[in-house]
């Protein structure tokens, strides 16, 4: 299984990295929507996008747009956000974003919602 | 540093074959030799990071007595200690030993005329510096172990760092 | 300390540093919304990453910032001064944690809840008047930035077109696993900009130590490539090889090199707020320009510039720029301007902290180097304006007394200049009285390979930077007694009139006192000018120029004095750099005040044009000049070596034909000539863009820094002729030299004869 971690803070990426990777997921990196998109284009395809909301150049909201307007039905996107709005996440679920995750989360948060997606066993 | 406090310092780096507890009143010694006109040095073979053979420092105008020059050592310029100069002993014209020697301050080297054999010692053979060796030589000195029929005279690098010389110039 | 909470706190300290950049420019544009969404963003991230470590104090005072910004990104407050001492206050509280979680791994027990208390209060939205006066005040500042920063797009003066509005401040919290849910969270809306910058992906960051190791590497590579370079003039075989060596290392210590190169914008980054800071404390009204920021530095020099530099930007402050009340009185702009500047100029970089401040006093200069009895009265009539400057460098000029008596500046200026030279700068000081001063670094680029002249004394080379070496004067034995002047035991050397204190490095080295050293051998003068102080160091030999790499020496060697490193020759021999600064200071050597009386009165740009060095030859009786930075090698040869093709003289230097240019008829004379059996002929190799040429020369006569010469009434400089020792003399037009393989005759390019 291969996820592509999008946020522009590079804690975060090696934190989900770290926890991705112990499940025995490949994973790959950008530090911005535009980043990521990019990498979509490039290589294999993904199985989970993880995106960040707020970040430089292209947002997270942006990027799930773009990915939702070109389809990649195949790649779950999970918005992973600090945004304690329900607002955006109905925008964001609206706009075809599969899953969220509230930061801070830790392994057991996110494999649940790994699991909600059926991307791993609950 | 007293041949106790060696010991000490070599039994906490753990696992080391330069030491080993025969029971519990003797501690043997690694000691690399070097004879120097008519005595017979010792420096503990742990402090020792390498032995440079026929060097031939290139001297340093206005430096202190004790130094004996510059060599090239791995990349980086090292400062050598003469031990003829440091004893008041008349220079020497044929290439030198250098004993490459770890310091607080990084590394400096210990000329000396050759390097001998690795002894092994015990700390039963071992006395202090006695009470008539004049004042240069009992700073320099670490104590004396007895062999047979001759006294191998320990060196303390910590107390050979042109840092320290220099500071007690 | 765990790697997770390492990359944290890396990635904080750095969102800290770009949140401090962008607060000083939000100064200037209280609007940017660009700026605004920066730095809500450096907030957001130490926030949002905070919880994962469990930094409940970070997260708590982060949290309060976010909120704050939120709406100040979103146009509901405006960037007023008490808000951005706020958070300028918000950013400081952030690192007083981060630093002492960097030291312990834990948040300290400190108490942030005045300052959240004081955020908090910041919110409360302003009334119409207060949000007027602050939108004026941004006008009139963009405005004024605009004239110096043209970058500044006029759009930022409008005010923030009116966003969507948002609903208000609805807490919700969804299950939020680890930390608390907050209190209250404020809406965002996210309003993307395109174009706007971000953090770029081909930056890669690398251990300081890993990238010394390499430098270490390259240097023990540029050794190996002069030993082999040396070893192989011999063995034809081996020199493609060594060329390509040759090729390598150069493109590999530049790119290290590159690597370790900083844009001086990371010092200048924190002066707007330290000049914030001071012009509070000092009731000034200081404008802050800069410019160059972007220009790059060798890491380690950019750290031993800060200190000089803030030193210099202090006194700009305080003994620089007057009280608004005074400079209106003057009839200046109430409000002074500080200006920093950084360039590149050729292998320096030139920082200058310039201000529209009172200037030096020079007479109070004066009275108070009389006073501290570092100059005699009768002496100090006959200095010139700018030679009386320069006592401001003396050790012992400033002291704690003189920061308050002199309305100069003047605050440990002999630190600053230790500071820069020790790294092999140089400090420049210009000053006009009532119109500003201005304070010229001029830093290496890079420290570790420095190109140096190799000199000898009794058998030893010693490394001789090329910084400091203005010229080369040759004595031969014949000529010693003539050229070399005795007073009182005080060797000197008539150098254009201006008697050069002399000092025999070998007598200074082994410390003998031997009457008239070196009388019965050659005797080279290396005209050496450091700290405003010139004099000439006799040697007895010279060997190649080398760029040599600088190694440390031990403290207890480094504290003789006299040498700041040792380095490996080509040869393979070990030799000592020698301090030319601490050999003046040994020698006793003043500083020259009435040394070439006539250049010092020259103004400041003509200054800025000397500098380039010129190696000065003869041929058929001519005298030329060739920048001695084109200049790869100077070759004694066996006339049998000089090949033809056609009638084209050519020379197989390292595997490679050159072209010999040989205008003088150098060769064709010697080759004329009989009664000598194997001739020799001396060739000056240089380089010529890609290609390397080769000069046919009688001799080589000197190395001397020459001044370009301006075309008259214009600005621009005259090519082919520079100011060499007071005469114009022409220099050689390497591209006229025609290249291999030729069918043609020679070249009109050649030496031209001496302008005067």
């Amino acid at each position: 299984m291969r996820a592509l971690i999008v946020d522009d803070s590079r804690f975060v990426r090696d934190f989900l990295r770290g926890l991705l990777e112990e499940r025995g997921i490949e994973c790959e990196e950008a530090a911005d929507g535009q980043a990521g998109m990019h990498r979509v284009h490039e290589g294999a395809p993904f199985d989970l996008a993880l995106v960040d909301w707020n970040m430089p150049v292209m947002d997270g909201f942006q990027m799930l747009q773009k990915l939702r307007t070109e389809g990649h039905p195949e790649m779950k996107v999970m918005m992973v956000t600090t945004e304690a709005e329900n607002e955006f996440i109905t925008r964001a679920l609206d706009a075809g974003a599969d899953e969220y995750l509230m930061k801070p989360f830790d392994g057991e948060a996110l494999g649940e919602k790994l699991a909600m997606l059926g991307l791993v066993e609950a | 540093m007293s041949q106790m406090e060696s010991g000490q310092k070599m039994a906490a780096a753990g696992g080391q074959l330069t030491v080993r507890r025969k029971d519990k009143s003797e501690t043997l010694a690694e000691v690399c030799s070097v004879q120097l006109a008519e005595t017979l040095f010792g420096v503990p073979i742990q402090h020792i990071l390498e032995i440079v053979g026929g060097a031939r420092p290139e001297p340093v105008p206005l430096a202190p007595e004790f130094v004996g020059g510059l060599v090239h050592y791995r990349g980086d310029v090292l400062t050598t200690v003469s031990l003829r100069r440091l004893l008041g002993l008349p220079e020497q014209e044929a290439a030198q030993d250098i004993l490459v020697l770890e310091s607080l301050q990084g590394c400096f080297g210990l000329l000396v005329d050759a390097v001998g054999e690795v002894l092994t010692v015990s700390s039963r053979d071992f006395e202090q510096n006695p009470s008539i060796l004049d004042e240069r030589r009992r700073v320099l000195f670490a104590g004396a172990y007895k062999l047979d029929g001759k006294l191998l005279v320990m060196l303390d690098p910590e107390r050979l760092d042109p840092m320290r010389l220099g500071a007690a110039a | 300390m765990d790697d997770l909470t390492r990359e944290f706190l890396i990635e904080s300290q750095e969102g800290l540093d770009r949140m401090e950049r962008c607060l000083t420019d939000l100064e200037e544009r209280p609007q940017d919304r660009e700026l605004l969404s920066d730095i809500f963003r450096s907030v957001h991230t130490i926030k949002g990453t905070t919880g994962f470590l469990g930094f409940k104090r970070l997260e708590k005072l982060a949290h309060t910032g976010e909120n704050l910004l939120g709406l100040l990104r979103d146009g509901k407050l405006v960037a007023t001064p008490p808000i951005i001492t706020g958070l300028l206050e918000l950013l400081d509280g952030l690192r007083a944690i981060l630093s002492i979680v960097e030291e312990t791994g834990g948040e300290g027990d400190g108490e942030d809840a005045a300052l959240i208390e004081q955020l908090k209060v910041l919110q409360e939205l302003p009334g119409e008047a207060e949000m007027a006066k602050p939108t004026v005040m941004a006008a009139e500042l963009a405005r004024q930035s605009s004239e110096v920063l043209p970058t500044v797009p006029e759009a930022t003066v409008a005010p923030a077109p009116a966003m969507p509005s948002v609903p208000a401040v609805v807490p919700t919290a969804p299950a939020a696993p680890l930390a608390a849910s907050p209190a209250s969270e404020t809406a965002e809306v996210q309003k993307p900009r395109a174009g706007a910058t971000a953090a770029s992906d081909s930056t890669l960051r690398v251990d300081v130590a890993l990238l010394n190791r390499m430098m270490n590497l390259v240097g023990e590579l540029v050794l190996t490539r002069n030993q082999i370079l040396q070893a192989t003039a011999q063995h034809e075989n081996l020199t493609l090889l060594s060329r390509r060596l040759d090729m390598v290392t150069a493109d590999l210590r530049e790119s290290v090199m590159k690597a370790r190169m900083q844009p001086v914008s990371n010092v200048f980054s924190k002066f707007p707020r330290i000049i914030r800071d001071l012009s509070q404390m000092l009731h000034r009204r200081v404008r802050l320009l800069m410019e160059g920021q972007e220009t790059e530095l060798d890491k380690s020099l950019l750290e031993a510039i800060k200190d000089p530099l803030t030193h210099a930007v202090r006194n700009s402050m305080d003994h620089g720029i007057e009280p608004p009340e005074v400079r209106q009185a003057a009839g200046k702009d109430p409000e002074g301007t500080l200006k920093l500047r950084a360039y590149q100029e050729s292998s320096h970089v030139i920082i200058e902290v310039s201000d529209d401040g009172a200037g030096i006093a020079v007479e109070k200069v004066q009275k108070k180097a009389i006073e501290r009895g570092l100059i005699t009265a009768e002496r100090a009539a006959q200095l010139s304006e700018r030679e009386l400057l320069q006592l401001i460098f003396l050790p012992g000029f400033s002291t704690a007394e003189a920061v308050t008596n002199v309305s100069g500046r003047g605050v440990g200026m002999d630190v600053v200049r230790t500071n820069v030279e020790k790294i092999g700068g140089k400090v420049e000081l210009d000053s006009k009285p009532g119109k500003g001063t201005t304070l010229r670094l001029r830093i290496p680029l890079t420290l570790a390979i420095v190109p140096a002249l190799i000199v000898k004394s009794h058998g030893q080379s010693f490394a001789l930077p090329q910084g400091a070496l203005s010229e080369l004067v040759h004595v031969p034995p014949e000529r010693y007694e003539q050229d070399i002047e005795w007073m009182e035991g005080a060797p000197l050397y008539r150098l254009r009139g201006n008697l050069l204190p002399l000092v025999f490095l070998e007598r200074m080295l082994l410390s003998g006192d031997g009457d008239k050293p070196g009388r019965d051998r050659d005797n080279f003068i290396a005209v050496l000018e450091v700290d405003g102080r010139r004099f000439g160091l006799v040697v007895d030999g010279l060997a190649d120029p080398e760029e040599i790499v600088v190694k440390p020496l031990s403290s207890v060697l480094k504290s003789i004095g006299l040498y700041t490193g040792a380095t490996v020759l080509g040869s393979g021999d070990l030799a000592l750099i020698l301090d030319p600064s601490s050999i003046a200071m040994r020698a006793g050597v003043q500083m020259s005040l009435q040394e070439e009386h006539g250049e010092m009165e020259q103004n400041s740009e003509m200054n800025a044009m000397r500098g380039a060095e010129y190696l000065v030859v003869e041929a058929a009786a001519r005298k030329a000049a060739v920048a001695l930075s084109d200049v790869l090698r100077i070759e004694r040869i066996p006339l049998s070596r000089v090949e033809y093709i056609g009638y084209r003289p050519v020379l197989n230097f390292e595997g490679q034909l050159l072209p010999v240019e040989d205008a003088g008829g150098i060769l064709r004379e010697a080759a004329e000539r009989t009664d000598v059996e194997e001739q020799q002929v001396t060739v000056v190799v240089c380089r010529d863009g890609n290609r390397h040429v080769g000069l046919a020369v009688h001799a080589v006569l000197d190395v001397a820094s020459g001044s370009q010469l301006m075309e008259a009434g214009t600005e621009r400089t005259a090519d082919g002729v520079t100011l060499l020792k007071e005469h114009v003399t022409s220099v050689v037009n390497l591209s006229g030299v025609e290249a291999l393989p030729v069918s043609a005759g020679y070249s009109t390019a050649g030496f031209a004869e001496d302008v005067q």
